[in-house]
């Protein structure tokens, strides 16, 4: 199998888990962009949670060519080749799963591949963060996003690089980081993933008013 | 929004009055477990997907929560469709969101007796959900973690509402009443001490009295930014949107005043900013810059209708553009948009004239010079 048609299917393995996580948290339909978006803030705050330089989601690119949010185009091809399959239906009101027991749960099941765990795990922990919010909330979050803020700011419609030194989002997030270690008397009951709740909480001035 | 908040002096003692609440979120067992994110998620869904209004509390006992995990995609919706849902002010539903227990019951109208009130329930072993329109406000263990400042219906509703992004004309109608307060307007003008130092500067042979009487009507240096900030924030203050991008910049390099985006994202609006009237240069000294009304009608009429071209080329979802001008001119010389020829259009630009919709004029008045 070459290198590209395997990463579109690991894209298909990765858009039919948030379709599912979505229904688990009472998303019956997402949005293509809804998608782009999720799938874009899970690649960009990778590296503020994990160690690891390496990227797991390194085969989305994304461009910030358009005012919509960032897209990618291997998303958009992976949501033509799941409808051809009849995986998903699309409509006006959103993407919807359209499989359903073991063909599900063989698509979903990852016990043999770990990478495909973590990533399922990362998706996971992002969709609930999320959650917290609904969907129509994940467009403000991809659109105050320092990094996409930036490339659109400078009108480029460049590919947006993730690299560490240059991820203007992790970088406003452990500045933000370092506004609690100064002002709070003990922050090691807060958690990095803490801290990204705490952070899109700020965004919407929810806790932290 | 400014992002280094490291040295954000006024963000670092939000968290220091926060700290209490904060520490709270964070060391709260229930509220990080992967369970209560489902539930409350699952919760916020039902809310959205069923266009959820009033107030309403939903109980769960503590210990279903380790249950959660095997809900059904369809059970909080489910329950929505339960009349029981409808008719009763407090549920207590089980891990599968099945009703339970129901009560009709009054829940408390200030927020003070709520608080009291859902502490208590949580204290006797609830997770306490408190739907109140759009927020959820939870009370587990006898603490507190609100999204609403308000914990009642009717406190709630006589906050201010804000206005739906379709209601853009109510919204500048109001703001057009806000440009009467003399706090308002002054901020577009010379003050009262400037004024004195131009009319010494002028030579001129009226009294001060007179001469300020005579010049008030001008602007300060750089207003067209002040008069756009000004718009900008009251509209992000009254109105459901969920970002303006203050210059997002066309790539014709010509800069877009004030850009709505509605809260999913889908419809853009645009607002382009103008003025007429004097205003002084920087050093303070003459009236620099004066703007009449051909720099509106036509010149920002057929600038505005370029844009929308431009955006509409570059696939934006524009829904309406508007020419929104704060007129302060020293006579009364009528609305800078009457009797605009729209013959004079290019095709192009008629394509695009229906989304177009030209403000009636922000008359700025400096009726008291501070």
């Amino acid at each position: 199998m070459d290198k590209e048609t395997q990463e579109l299917y690991q894209v298909n393995d990765d858009i039919v888990f948030i379709l599912n996580t979505g229904l688990k948290i009472g998303w019956k339909e997402i949005k293509r962009q809804s998608i782009n978006r999720i799938i874009y803030l899970s690649k960009v705050l990778y590296s503020f949670v994990n160690q690891s330089e390496l990227n797991m989601m390194g085969y989305y690119h994304f461009t910030a060519k358009n005012m919509p949010g960032p897209m990618s185009s291997i998303i958009n091809n992976s949501l033509v080749d799941l409808e051809s399959r009849e995986f998903i239906i699309n409509s006006n009101s959103g993407i919807k799963l359209n499989i359903f027991g073991e063909q599900l749960a063989n698509i979903l099941d990852a016990s043999l591949n770990p990478i495909k765990q973590n990533k399922q795990k990362w998706l996971k922990i992002i969709m609930l963060l999320l959650g917290k919010y609904g969907e129509n909330k994940v467009f403000s979050f991809t659109i105050n996003d320092p990094l996409y803020i930036e490339k659109i700011e400078s009108n480029s419609s460049k590919e947006i690089t993730f690299e560490v030194n240059e991820n203007k989002t992790l970088k406003v997030l452990n500045n933000f980081k370092n506004a609690f270690e100064e002002s709070i008397e003990d922050t090691s009951s807060i958690s990095k993933e803490e801290y990204l709740e705490l952070y899109f909480d700020y965004i919407f001035s929810q806790i932290i008013k | 929004m400014d992002f280094n908040f490291k040295d954000n002096i006024d963000f670092k003692s939000l968290l220091k009055t926060k700290q209490y609440l904060i520490l709270n979120q964070t060391t709260n067992e229930v509220i990080e477990s992967q369970n209560y994110k489902l539930l409350f998620a699952n919760i916020k869904s039902l809310i959205k997907n069923n266009a959820f209004k009033g107030s309403k509390v939903i109980l769960i006992k503590n210990e279903l929560l380790t249950f959660i995990n095997s809900l059904e995609s369809e059970a909080i919706n489910k329950l929505f469709s339960s009349i029981l849902f409808a008719t009763s002010d407090i549920l207590e539903v089980n891990e599968k969101f099945h009703i339970i227990d129901n009560v009709k019951e009054e829940l408390p109208q200030k927020t003070h007796e709520a608080r009291k009130f859902f502490l208590q329930l949580s204290n006797s072993g609830y997770l306490v959900f408190h739907l109140l329109e759009t927020y959820v406000n939870t009370f587990i263990n006898g603490d507190e973690f609100p999204e609403s400042l308000f914990l009642s219906l009717a406190e709630k509703k006589r906050h201010i509402l804000k206005k739906d992004i379709s209601q853009l004309g109510e919204a500048f109608e109001q703001y057009r009443e806000k440009l009467k307060d003399q706090p308002v307007y002054c901020k577009f003008f010379i003050p009262k001490s400037h004024l004195a130092s131009y009319h010494k500067d002028s030579s001129s042979t009226e009294g001060l009295k007179k001469f300020i009487i005579n010049n008030a009507h001008i602007l300060n240096n750089k207003c067209e930014d002040k008069f756009r900030e000004d718009l900008r924030i009251f509209l992000k203050e009254n109105l459901f949107i969920s970002v303006i991008v203050k210059e997002y910049i066309l790539e014709s390099k010509k800069r877009l005043d004030i850009f709505l985006v509605d809260d999913y994202g889908e419809n853009f609006y645009l607002i382009e900013v103008k003025w007429v009237g004097e205003s002084i240069n920087p050093s303070g000294k003459k009236v620099a810059t004066s703007f009449k009304k051909k720099d509106i009608n036509p010149n920002a009429f057929f600038q505005t209708l370029n844009y929308l071209d431009e955006l509409d080329r570059k696939g934006e979802n524009i829904v309406r553009a508007y020419l929104v001008v704060f007129d302060a001119r020293k006579e009364e010389l009528g609305d800078t948009g009457k009797d605009f020829d729209d013959s004079f259009l290019t095709d192009t630009q008629t394509k695009h004239y229906r989304k177009f919709e030209k403000i009636k004029d922000l008359r700025v008045k400096n009726l008291h010079p501070s």
